[in-house]
């Protein structure tokens, strides 16, 4: 065939509009996706627009009932107010106690920083419950905490720390102090060090590079970790109920009451609709803070 | 001088602190006196002689939801990983965030609103879901398979999509490319979903305690639910056994996370 | 030998373009590349060179136009079907087989017995010196090794054309200068046809047997080196392949022979005698440009063609030595010094002078 007998294939400079074969392989994912998870959350929704008809009985009515329960009631609004009480102390305690390590993991070339990463992992790995357990032992009326105490004389009764909502504080910080110290970590690595070298140069003690030059760089990092911290405090279960003896109500613990023990479902499910909305928004957030700083100024 | 002393303190309380519970639950499975009572009385072993058998029963039916929801996540999150990368479909990002959105939901929320749903379910077809291993791999499953998508999107952003067109130029087909490069060279993503998936369904309290109930109990509802009526010391002897073999699994993971880069898998 | 037996073939590329949404990537693109040639598409970042490989290999598909490999239309067909052995910049070997597996990967898929396969490896790996290499992991071999392991690859197969791209441009200067020699030695050992793409003008001199320039995805000029140097057709490749000389000056009247009288457009109004070159069909009236290369130009000495220029400086490049200096209008000319020759002092006035051969007309 010569060059001259060839007719030039015309395809159209457009692309045409084809499905993309990818999307047929995202289908079955997609459709267990739906089943089990994407129509579970929306008959609970749907659930929270009716009121109970007896125990375990849903009634057939829609209703803003329970809606305008919780802005009005004022045990939920206690409840509400218990829980977003629970979150902040939670946030603020591993705040406290996680930016010196992160600080720590960070900036030490120290060999040893292998060791104090896993350590920072490790009780991850270790079942959430059995971390609650252990916790028992060390803050009973006979336990170690208060006999240390009471042995040196700090105190002359017992102190009650479990079974109540300050155990559940000490438990959750616990719990969610490695994701405070992970998220930290990642922020103030990407702080030059020469920064607080400059700031030290120009005459800057340790406390003053803090709050001048670590905590304003490091704020975005410090929003981020919080808001996800806050997020999952308030979304915890196992923790509240083991901890808190079945005394402390919040969210959590009120929802779980409402499924097993009051069956009252209508009204679990709305407490779980505007938890999930709580937490997710909460959560959503703290992703763009973590988006946008990373992206830079 | 001094801040160093004062930061290093610090350090050393917290992370007493972090290691505490897991060290206490160790000690005091040991202890003869009281079970929540420090210091420990009297030396003894007598608490893991009396370990319920339902706590072996639930141990056995963990590890079955565990490995099947670790096997489940991959299989179907592997698919749509790829189709997440590689897809230029309308609404794309969208479904992304859809599919991944699970791990912004907090469990308990899943897990009542599963235990609703199978209610429902029940009413409308007569097949039960609550109470069986099966309803228990659909829930983990919720979880599971996001955690799975993330894992293998994050191997594939790493991924050299130049390999599968050397793969194609030598004459593979691509059908063959998947299995003989692409399958490979993702594997330690895709046993990190995996183990991801294994190990957050083996710690689920929330959704097991909805979704199972009977024979279906898991391991930590079991200790869950003796701990809310029957605390004994027994239940200490079944935490220790549980951080032992965490520690067990933990340098077993070190071990293999070494070998694996070893294998050529990328940095 | 690997070569014996294999297919030689040549690829047209016949009227080809591609589209990307509004933008024209690659437009009318038509070359041939014969059966044993090795031929270089030449250019800067986002000229299509890169784009036309990939076609020819069968990632991209042309949205117009035809490519045909030894007689084949190949256009349609997937990039497993069409025997190409292609080199690609990141190497793209597989991290998770050995030298030995990534060689034998083609062959497997090829379906060869074990015999067959193990003995083309071997001859591969002699045929790039890496025998001692076979059971190592790419993470373990350096850039130039893994290179050449990319090069047997490709060729173990027994392709029908060899694409590189830009397989060089991760390595340093020494190592890239040992590679270019290696490559052009396989190549013509095994005469397999091969399309090579760079942006380095001193890779595609030395390796090529013709190199075609790409601007905006267009071939401004396919020629053999040597023409390309010496009689490029426009300014852009005058500029592109070595440095150049360009004087803007007017035709005044043909001479005998190509030689053209022409007059520079600046103020001193200087006549020159230059060669037209085949082609060259301005007419008296018609502005083009007077190029010549450094170093055909000469301080002192009686050529035909003489120019007052005033030195701004020299550049010393070890054997090299370039004298940058101003022309009458405040044009840029350079002038290599001659070995040995003593070079002028900065502001003074020098005289340039150049053959009639020694220099050709282009139009812009």
């Amino acid at each position: 065939m010569s060059a001259t007998e060839i007719e030039p294939l015309e395809h159209p400079g457009r692309l045409r509009r084809r499905a993309d074969p990818w999307l047929w392989v995202l289908l079955p994912t997609l459709a267990v996706f739906a089943l089990i998870f994407a129509a579970p959350l929306a008959d609970l929704i749907v659930l929270s627009f009716h009121q109970m008809s007896g125990p375990a009985q849903v009634g057939a009515a829609y209703t803003l009932a329970n809606y305008q329960a919780f802005v009005t009631d004022p045990f939920y609004l206690e409840m509400l107010l218990r829980t977003c009480g629970l979150g902040l102390m939670v946030t603020f305690g591993c705040l406290v106690a996680g930016y010196p390590v992160a600080y720590y993991l960070a900036r030490t070339p120290s060999r040893w920083r292998g060791l104090a990463l896993f350590l920072v992992i490790a009780p991850l790995l270790v079942s959430a419950i059995v971390r609650n357990i252990g916790w028992f032992p060390l803050l009973s009326q006979s336990g170690a905490v208060n006999w240390v105490l009471l042995k040196l004389g700090f105190i002359s009764a017992p102190l009650l720390l479990i079974n109540n909502f300050t155990g559940v504080v000490i438990g959750l910080v616990h719990a969610l102090l490695p994701f405070m110290i992970l998220t930290l970590t990642t922020v103030i690595q990407r702080i030059e060090g020469d920064l607080e070298e400059a700031a030290a140069n120009l005459g800057a003690g340790p406390l003053q590079t803090f709050w001048r030059v670590l905590l304003p760089l490091s704020l975005p990092g410090v929003v981020s970790g919080s808001l996800l911290v806050f997020a999952m405090a308030i979304s915890a279960y196992t923790t509240p109920a083991i901890l808190g003896g079945n005394r402390v109500l919040v969210m959590a613990t009120y929802i779980a009451q409402q499924f097993r023990t009051v069956l009252n479902y209508p009204a679990g499910g709305t407490a779980a609709a505007l938890l999930l909305l709580f937490a997710a928004v909460l959560t959503v957030l703290a992703l763009q803070v973590r988006t946008a700083e990373e992206r830079g100024p | 001088m001094i801040r160093w002393l004062a930061l290093r303190a610090t350090l050393l309380v917290v992370f007493a602190f972090l290691l505490a519970p897991v060290i206490v639950v160790v000690v005091v499975s040991f202890n003869g006196g009281p079970i929540l009572s420090f210091p420990p009385a009297s030396f003894t072993t007598q608490w893991y002689a009396l370990i319920k058998p339902a706590f072996f029963s639930a141990l056995y039916v963990s590890l079955i939801v565990a490995s099947c929801t670790a096997l489940l996540s991959v299989a179907f999150g592997l698919p749509a990983a790829l189709a997440l990368s590689r897809g230029r479909f309308f609404g794309r990002d969208v479904l992304n965030s859809i599919l991944l959105s699970p791990l912004v939901v907090p469990a308990l929320v899943t897990g009542v609103a599963l235990y609703q749903y199978s209610l429902s379910f029940w009413d409308l077809t007569h097949v039960a879901l609550g109470g069986t291993l099966i309803g228990l791999i659909v829930g983990h499953l919720t979880f599971g398979i996001p955690f799975g998508i993330r894992a293998i999107l994050a191997g594939h952003a790493r991924f050299e999509t130049a390999l599968e067109e050397a793969a194609l130029n030598l004459g593979a087909t691509p059908l063959q490319t998947f299995w003989r490069v692409t399958v490979p060279i993702l594997r330690p993503s895709i046993v990190a979903g995996a183990i991801f998936a294994f190990v957050m369904s083996l710690d689920d309290v929330p959704i097991a305690l909805f979704m199972g109930g009977g024979d279906a109990t898991t391991l930590p509802v079991q200790i869950f639910t003796t701990v809310e009526f029957d605390f004994g010391g027994d239940v200490m002897a079944v935490a220790a056994l549980i951080v032992g073999a965490s520690a067990v699994l933990m340098l077993l993971l070190d071990r293999l996370i070494g070998l694996e880069q070893l294998f050529g898998a990328r940095q | 030998m690997i070569g014996k037996g294999a297919a030689v073939s040549d690829v047209r590329f016949l009227g080809v373009e591609k589209f990307y949404g509004d933008h024209l990537a690659v437009r009318g693109i038509d070359l041939t590349v014969q059966p044993g040639e090795f031929v270089t598409l030449l250019g800067p970042s986002g000229c299509g060179k890169t784009t036309c490989l990939r076609m020819v290999a069968g990632f991209v598909a042309p949205s117009r136009g035809r490519i045909i490999m030894g007689g084949r239309d190949i256009t349609a067909l997937p990039p497993y079907r069409r025997n190409t052995g292609m080199v690609f910049q990141s190497y793209a070997l597989f991290p998770h087989k050995t030298v030995a597996e990534n060689i034998a990967f083609g062959l497997q898929v090829r379906r060869l017995p074990r015999a067959e396969r193990e003995q083309r490896i071997a001859e591969a790996l002699r045929l790039v010196h890496l025998e001692q290499f076979a059971d190592r992991y790419p993470a373990q071999l350096s850039g130039g090794q893994r290179q050449r392991v990319a090069l047997a690859r490709a060729i173990v197969i027994r392709p029908d054309v060899l694409l590189l791209d830009e397989p060089l441009a991760a390595l340093d200067l020494k190592l890239r200068e040992e590679l270019q020699v290696e490559i052009k030695r396989v190549q013509s050992a095994l005469k397999i046809t091969t399309l090579f793409v760079t942006h380095d003008q001193g890779e595609a001199l030395s390796m090529s047997d013709r190199v075609a320039v790409m601007q905006d995805g267009r071939i401004v000029q396919v020629d053999t080196p040597e023409a390309l140097y010496e009689r490029p057709n426009c300014r852009y490749v005058a500029n592109f392949v070595g440095r150049t000389n360009l004087l803007d000056v007017m035709v005044r009247e043909k001479l005998d022979g190509d030689l053209v009288r022409v007059e520079s457009c600046s103020a001193t109004k200087a006549s020159f005698v230059a060669a037209g070159g085949p082609g060259f069909d301005a007419q008296p009236g018609d502005r083009c440009l007077l190029g010549a290369r450094p170093e055909h130009f000469h301080l002192g000495g009686g050529r035909a063609n003489a120019m007052q220029v005033k030195v701004r400086g020299v550049t010393y490049l070890g054997s090299i030595r370039y004298i940058d200096a101003e022309g009458p209008d405040g044009e840029s000319v350079t002038v290599q010094a001659q070995p040995g020759e003593p070079l002028p002092t900065r502001g003074e006035t020098v005289t340039v002078t150049w053959r009639p051969q020694a220099c050709f007309l282009l139009k812009e």
